[in-house]
């Protein structure tokens, strides 16, 4: 076992026995990450804030169930992922897309089929992920595991509890349809 | 009509394809048009998600969640309030069981108190003289 899964075990420990100092260094080390994956999968900041609040509050009485048998950071991550899924299921957003939904200042372009290719920096980045939050659900959180968050195929089907070919199925439905609605996008706003 | 191993982009890009399978595809790559923009505007894409600015915590995000588990806390039904307790006993009440477990395996060693006892454990090193010397007046 390597030294930061080791530190990363006796932290849970730690929490697990009531250290509150042990609890907010966990807190303090993944909560920016869980916060990101949460704000990309629900598209909102304060419905990130509120269902972070509900994972660290269940991670918290569920740290009895981490057996450190795999890596805290997935556990907690894998907690994480289906929280929000289910928020989503709550929330029953579809994955239409619109301009208005976007409301992001865009270039009019020609009927461009280098349309990736004209397209400013910044500008892809805010784009990209607002199209990622428009995705549908499963689609989106096998994105989020692999381009976001960098997990292998094999972690990916542990977090999201399903097989390895459904995760690279998915990955591969998920970027086609990215790159299909982002020239969508680009295309709506030729004048 | 799109090409056939267009599929097989994405798992190239995130480098799942098998050696031979990787070989093999980077020989297509070059070859055809289709599958090579796939790949360029599907990395695209990956490296437009990566730059997006990972945010801070909101202000004060700890201490409304220690607030929020206080709160749990103290609704968790009395079974619950109990397991939480145990679970920071535990450790301490394992090491008393440990400790009266030694006791109870050794009864000889703790049936006689005083300097007799003292001396018999000091005997082999030879410092049961001082220690009756130190004792003596209160025993005599």
């Amino acid at each position: 076992m390597n030294p930061g899964m080791d530190e990363e075990r006796k932290l849970a420990e730690l929490a697990r026995e009531g250290d509150r100092s042990a609890f907010e260094e966990l807190v303090a080390r993944y909560g920016k990450r869980i916060f990101h994956m949460a704000h990309s999968m629900l598209g909102d900041r304060a419905g990130a804030e509120d269902i972070c609040q509900e994972i660290w509050t269940k991670v918290y009485f569920s740290l009895n169930k981490f057996k450190g048998k795999s890596r805290f950071y997935t556990w907690l991550y894998r907690l994480a992922v289906n929280a929000c899924l289910d928020e989503l299921r709550r929330r029953k957003r579809t994955a239409a897309i619109s301009l208005e939904d976007l409301g992001i200042k865009h270039q009019p372009e020609t009927q461009d089929p280098n349309a990736f290719e004209r397209i400013e920096r910044l500008e892809m980045s805010q784009i990209a992920w607002k199209l990622l939050v428009k995705l549908p659900a499963d689609l989106k959180a096998t994105m989020i595991c692999r381009e976001i968050d960098g997990f292998g195929y094999k972690q990916i089907a542990q977090i999201m509890k399903c097989r390895v070919g459904t995760v690279r199925s998915r990955l591969f439905r998920a970027r086609e349809q990215l790159r299909e609605n982002f020239r969508t996008y680009i295309e709506e706003g030729r004048e | 009509m799109s090409c056939h191993r267009r599929s097989l982009v994405s798992a190239y890009l995130d480098g799942e394809l098998s050696q031979q399978e990787t070989y093999i595809f980077q020989r297509h790559l070059k070859e055809c048009q289709e599958c090579s923009q796939v790949h360029r505007e599907f990395q695209r894409l990956g490296i437009s998600l990566k730059e997006r600015r990972v945010e801070d915590l909101p202000l004060g995000f700890f201490e409304r969640l220690e607030a929020r588990i206080e709160l749990e806390r103290e609704a968790a039904a009395p079974w619950q309030r109990l397991e939480l307790t145990a679970r920071r006993l535990v450790p301490a009440f394992v090491f008393l069981l440990l400790v009266a477990g030694l006791i109870s395996f050794f009864p000889g060693s703790f049936s006689r108190t005083g300097p007799e006892a003292l001396a018999e454990v000091f005997a082999e090193s030879g410092e049961s003289e001082l220690l009756f010397s130190n004792y003596s007046g209160e025993y005599s």
